[in-house]
């Protein structure tokens, strides 16, 4: 499987800065859910708790910004397909903006003292809603990927004036992402839990459910695969049953990592293979639409920018290497 | 429907209604909002730097905590607000205009991921000062601002690239690739206007945050008369005005200054309200150094988005007929691709029905309202905002093929029609049909050949057959054939 003609930097960059959306969409996913889940039960007084609370609008923040990326590049390498999906679906694929301004702004709530003084049913609505709202976005993401997959229903949705997209492996698929982001939200968050082993149970339990979700629904999505999305099913196929193995390894990890002596080797180790897993889940995405990816248009071919864009790239990331690493040395101690 | 039908030169995309709303007005509305964030997000970052000069040297007492106060309403309206707007823009113009997004991306995808370095550089350092901001050594949070404030203009100035290149692509246009394109003639007068613009935004919502401030009036009054040394840069916005105008194309300057009176209107309420509130800053703060209160300080805010949307309205006003000038016309339509859709007909692959096929009694109709969708639906509503229905519901039968055919010369900020004759009529039939309150039957006029020869005359003489983009040279030279 070659790449068509003026392609691959596209999709090496697209899958590369999608792998940092995603990983960190699930962790703000993971830590929304459980925070609604915790306060619901009126436990989201914790250290992982507190945690999640200080952390999670600047996640959102980081997830949304590294997202700016992989909306450019699929406009690069999908664009009709992509635009023709968008505008499908209209409004409905318009809301995720306020779904996503409304979830923001809740997460900010949810670290003010007065929401903390909430009652746990209030306190425990502000991340569920949230949550809601991230979970809406995720769902209309995959509507709209495997929409840009099905001309055959374009005119036809077109012209009933529908704004939804349904198929088969639409709520699997949705399923299995949600699924992922649990041991990859989880497997990061570890990192600033790492010696609390009673939080590293809390997150095994977490990571442990999303990947059987994840398996589950993956099993069911390919069940339910339809010949006109998935000229390449085998390739496909293999790209995620190829994930199987790096998620029973990742399995292992979380299940031995509360009680290990050597945590931080093996939490290294778990999100080394939560990598793995992630890499494999994106290139069967990649691998289920080769075909709706033609050569680059010529003016895409002839533009301009590459290597200023490289150069910036890399000034840019050692800037703010620079900035977070000289900050982190100047702290003052906290009062 | 074949993906090869969609791969053909003119993309057909599937196209959605907004009732009584006109697309501009949708992509306008939230365009203004993101401006107005953005452009205060920018400015707030060199605000920003200068109080916390102000604080470190020892110059302004208070500085320090008006300066955290503003920086978390900064985070909470720029980060979230002023950011997914950002990203609701991109899908408001797929909504809009997917083509011409499409040819930016295409065009300019490069200058956008440098974009999002500094964007990525912007949203770091100001989630690092947040954080850490109250624990750190004078030193690091003038740092950290500062690249804040650094990153920020420059996202400024590679969007600013892109947008300016819309009405004037200067060599880009002769060949001279990306560069070219995003150092176009009016790349500098407006980097530098919104420069201004942004720093004026932020000295004024400023005066709006400091009076919030738990401090004595004498304070707060210090405090926003140092803050209202940003809107000093606006004594260059009557200079950078002028520049600007000297630049764009002839006949944009001609809409501007009277050629057209909404567009003439919307150029004195940028530059009136913009007077007003540099007058005050001129003669009330800079001068006399005044106090104004928090409800003065709120009504010169609005004062100032008020300007920001004008100027915002005017910058998209003065591209018609285009969208990228001399390459995309506003309904997406190239003006090379003029001569083939007038052969074969606009609307004929278009693969996407009609969602109210059954409401037309003729075919004729059908076909009107496909032309309309295609060509039409991008500025014009029917019945609502700026309705066909109004703008040419008094004309007569002959008058609207004329003026639909000679569409160029009938108002020069129109694009050419791209059709043949049978489609001049059957849009004409359409507005007719609409005027007379879309009756059960309805003539069908397709076979009135004396009419379609007419039709095919107008159209000759508007843009002459064979002649490929004749369209585009037809407008360069002031729209007169």
């Amino acid at each position: 499987m070659t790449p068509p003609d003026g392609t691959a930097v596209y999709l090496v960059l697209y899958v590369a800065t999608w792998l940092v959306h995603v990983a960190l969409i699930g962790h703000v996913l993971t830590g929304t859910a459980w925070l609604a889940v915790r306060a619901a039960l009126g436990k989201d007084d914790d250290a992982l708790a507190a945690t999640f609370r200080d952390r999670l609008p600047f996640m959102l923040g980081a997830a949304i910004t590294a997202g700016v990326a992989p909306l450019l590049f699929v406009q690069v390498l999908y664009q009709e397909r992509f635009y023709t999906a968008n505008l499908l679906l209209s409004h409905r694929w318009m809301a995720v903006v306020p779904a996503l301004i409304v979830g923001f702004y809740a997460l900010y709530a949810a670290k003010t003292a007065r929401v903390a003084a909430w009652p746990a049913r209030w306190r425990a609505a502000v991340p569920g809603v949230a949550t809601a709202c991230f979970v809406f976005v995720a769902y209309s993401w995959t509507e709209n990927h495997l929409l840009t997959l099905r001309p055959d229903r374009w005119a036809t949705m077109y012209g009933e004036g529908a704004v939804v997209h349904v198929e088969a492996q639409l709520v699997p698929r949705v399923a299995m992402w949600l699924g992922l982001a649990l041991p990859v939200g989880a497997t990061i968050a570890a990192w600033a839990v790492r010696d609390d082993a009673g939080a590293l149970r809390q997150l095994r339990a977490a990571a442990l459910a999303g990947l059987a979700v994840a398996v589950a629904a993956g099993g069911v999505m390919v069940a339910s695969w339809e010949p006109a999305t998935a000229p390449r099913r085998g390739v496909a196929g293999v790209m995620l049953w190829g994930a199987l193995g790096p998620a029973l390894v990742l399995a292992v990890l979380w299940a031995v990592l509360p009680r290990a002596r050597r945590r931080r080797l093996t939490l290294g180790a778990a999100s080394f293979a939560a990598l793995v897993v992630l890499v494999h889940v994106a290139l069967f995405r990649e691998a289920y639409r080769w075909d709706a990816l033609a050569a680059a248009r010529p003016r895409v071919a002839a533009a301009g920018g590459m290597a200023a864009f490289f150069a910036v790239f890399v000034a840019n990331a050692a800037v703010i290497a620079w900035l977070i690493r000289g900050a982190r040395r100047a702290l003052r101690p906290a009062p | 429907m074949p993906l090869a039908s969609l791969a053909a030169a003119l993309p057909y995309y599937p196209v959605n209604d907004y009732g009584p709303a006109m697309k501009g007005m949708v992509i306008g509305g939230l365009g203004i909002v993101h401006v107005f964030l953005a452009q205060f997000a920018i400015g707030g970052g060199m605000l920003l730097c200068y109080f916390q000069w102000l604080a470190q040297t020892g110059r302004e007492p208070h500085a320090r905590r008006f300066l955290d106060g503003y920086f978390k309403i900064l985070v909470l309206v720029s980060f979230v607000t002023g950011a997914l707007t950002g990203v609701a823009m991109w899908f408001t113009t797929i909504q809009i205009s997917a083509r011409t997004i499409g040819l930016m991306v295409d065009e300019f995808h490069w200058i956008w991921a440098i974009e999002w370095c500094f964007f990525s550089l912007e949203i770091a350092a100001g989630y690092t000062f947040l954080k850490w901001g109250d624990r750190l050594p004078d030193t690091w949070r003038l740092r950290l601002l500062a690249a804040y404030a650094l990153a920020s203009w420059m996202s400024l100035f590679w969007i600013n690239g892109i947008l300016s290149w819309q009405l004037t692509p200067g060599a880009w246009a002769d060949g001279a690739g990306v560069w070219a394109g995003l150092f176009n003639p009016s790349f500098w007068p407006s980097l530098v206007f919104r420069t201004t613009v942004a720093m004026a935004l932020a000295a004024l919502a400023a005066a709006v945050v400091i009076n919030t401030m738990d401090v004595d009036r004498e304070a707060r009054r210090r405090l926003i008369l140092r803050a209202a040394h940003l809107l000093a840069p606006m004594a260059l916005m009557p200079p950078l005005g002028l520049w600007y105008l000297a630049v764009i194309p002839d006949d944009s300057r001609s809409w501007l200054l009277g050629g057209s009176i909404a567009m003439t209107m919307f150029v004195g309420i940028a530059a009136g309200a913009s007077v007003l509130v540099g007058a005050y800053a001129a003669i009330g703060l800079l001068l006399r150094r005044l106090y104004i209160n928090g409800a003065t300080a709120t009504l010169l805010l609005a004062l100032a988005f008020g300007a920001t949307a004008a100027g915002e309205f005017v910058r998209e006003g003065a591209r018609k007929p285009y969208t990228v000038r001399d390459v995309l016309y506003s309904n997406s339509i190239t003006p090379d691709e003029l001569a083939g859709l007038r052969a074969r007909g606009s609307v004929v692959d278009d693969p996407y029905p009609l969602r109210d096929a059954a409401r037309y009694p003729t075919a004729q109709l059908q076909t009107g309202a496909k032309v309309f969708r295609l060509q039409c639906a991008v500025c014009h509503t029917m019945r609502g905002a700026n309705a066909l229905v109004h703008l040419a519901g008094t004309w007569t039968p002959e008058q609207l093929r004329m003026n639909i055919a000679k569409l160029q010369h009938t108002k020069p900020f129109m694009p050419p029609f791209a059709g043949p004759a049978s489609e001049v009529e059957a849009i004409a039939q359409l507005i007719q049909w609409e005027v007379a309150g879309a009756p059960r039957a309805w003539p069908d006029t397709t076979g009135d050949a004396a009419a379609l020869a007419r039709i095919a005359g107008w159209l000759d003489e508007a843009t002459p057959a064979g002649r490929p983009g004749a369209g585009a040279s037809d407008h360069r030279a002031g729209g007169r054939p």
